[in-house]
């Protein structure tokens, strides 16, 4: 078949399962990634590989995968400079200290009960050749996700966003979000480095730009908001936005971190006042979501293969991973939370909620597949433990609170 | 103040402890290439 004709037969097929499955799901009071994901994974090696090997073939050749992961990181670039914009920093207006410690201890316990566990994983699934110490941060920084973007969906679902509860996790949630991305960045660093002197250049070389980033580009933003009262100029500031979004991502690639960095960093500096935000979430969500993001859904489902896990030896590390996970966010999170106030029934809500995990862990995890520190059935694993935590937060939270969902405002519905 | 203290003896303690994982994995796998099953 010709390359573009399969180029878009297979984007229609990703996003054709994907709508379907996720629809499947809802039903389940499962948030839409989750049947995305499983739509993806249905579509590689793990379903389709097996069941209908010929097929499967032909729809996705080797040859035909560059361009559809290509396609698939355009989309993720512009989908992290989404995350970013959701970022609001009033919601730390109240509770904030409480906030601070209980996002950082779900972050501290499982990166280091996720460290502990590389000491028995690293010898099992580590691919030849990576060093324990980017293995052990790599999978550190895999259990400390939280997905900020399916808990907005989940507590604005529930009625939850205004309580105390939800106001404190979202708030968790999006330090969450920033503080993971930092250490995701110096852990990308860590491990691209070949020496020391290496990593230090690369260090202020990212300092440099975050600094450029806050007293260059923001302010020359900032100065483009009075021209968003003519609809005439809407264009012209959108093509520049994106440009800065697309030359953020390129630098930061460049510098040795992951184009994802650059333009998660555009879109929490961009100035929060007037139209801006409001215009440009309208202009990118909706082919970012509805066409790209499956994309990427589908490339991870591609590599995906859970033939990889055979054996007791592989399903003991996988509960391993599973149990270490939980334990640490879920427990981290509601140990904190009790800490500074929360009584244990909001506490353990708190806790249930954090562990979400989501489309940011695919993220994580391509990355770290991407830069070769993570292997493929280490992989397999972290997929599936992603899935297991986020589906099993709607299920537990309803029954915790008594909650249900109550519909979706449109303005989040495609961004999870 | 006494807060802040105590959040950031508790960065202390999770950074050595951190540290003190990877010094003991690093001596344990030193010169060991991964091994990866089922790849």
């Amino acid at each position: 078949m010709h390359e573009l004709a399969l180029t878009l037969l297979q984007i229609i097929v990703i996003v054709v399962s994907g709508r379907a499955v996720a629809a499947l799901l809802r039903l389940f009071g499962q948030p839409s990634v989750i049947g995305e994901v499983t739509a993806g994974i249905l579509l590689g090696p793990s379903a389709l590989g097996v069941f209908a090997p010929e097929l499967f073939t032909r729809l996705f050749p080797p040859q035909s995968i560059p361009t559809l992961t290509s396609l698939s990181q355009i989309g993720l670039v512009l989908f992290m400079f989404l995350v970013g914009l959701e970022f609001a920093p009033e919601w730390m207006r109240e509770r904030r200290h409480d906030i601070v410690v209980i996002s950082h201890t779900s972050i501290v316990v499982p990166f280091i009960l996720g460290t502990a566990l590389a000491l028995y994983l690293y010898p099992r699934v580590s691919t030849p050749g990576v060093a324990f110490r980017g293995f052990a941060l790599f999978l550190g920084i895999s259990m400390s996700i939280t997905a900020f973007p399916v808990l907005a969906r989940i507590l604005t679902e529930r009625n939850l966003l205004r309580t105390k509860i939800g106001n404190t996790v979202i708030a968790c949630a999006a330090v969450d979000d920033v503080t993971a991305w930092s250490i995701l960045a110096f852990v990308v660093m860590i491990v691209r480095s070949t020496s020391p002197a290496h990593f230090a250049v690369r260090i202020l070389l990212l300092l440099l730009y975050v600094l450029l980033m806050l007293y260059t580009i923001r302010p020359l933003l900032h100065r483009l908001m009075p021209r968003l009262r003519s609809e005439a100029a809407h264009e012209g500031v959108l093509t520049f936005v994106l440009l800065v979004v697309l030359a953020s991502a390129s630098v930061t690639e460049a510098l040795g971190i992951h184009a994802l960095f650059g333009a998660f960093l555009v879109g929490a500096i961009l100035p929060r006042e007037g139209r801006l935000v409001e215009m440009l979430v309208g202009h990118t969500r909706g082919l970012t979501t509805i066409l790209f993001l499956p994309l990427f859904f589908a490339i991870t489902g591609l590599r995906t293969n859970f033939g990889l896990l055979q054996g007791s030896v592989m399903w003991t590390c996988f509960a391993l991973v599973l149990f270490v996970a939980i334990v640490g966010k879920f427990g981290g999170a509601m140990i904190s939370a009790v800490a500074v106030g929360f009584s244990w029934r909001d506490a353990t809500a708190i806790g249930a909620l954090m562990n979400t995990r989501g489309l940011m862990e695919m993220v994580v995890l391509n990355i770290g597949l991407d830069i070769g520190v993570v292997s493929r059935p280490l992989f397999t694993m972290c997929v599936l433990m992603a899935l297991v935590t986020t589906a099993m937060t709607t299920p537990f939270v309803d029954r915790l609170l008594h909650s249900a969902p109550v519909g979706v405002p449109d303005k989040l519905e495609v961004l999870t | 103040m006494r807060r802040v203290a105590l959040y950031l003896g508790m960065l202390l303690l999770s950074c050595v402890i951190e540290a003190a994982l990877l010094v003991v994995g690093e001596a344990l796998y030193a010169g060991r290439p991964g091994v990866t099953r089922g790849r």
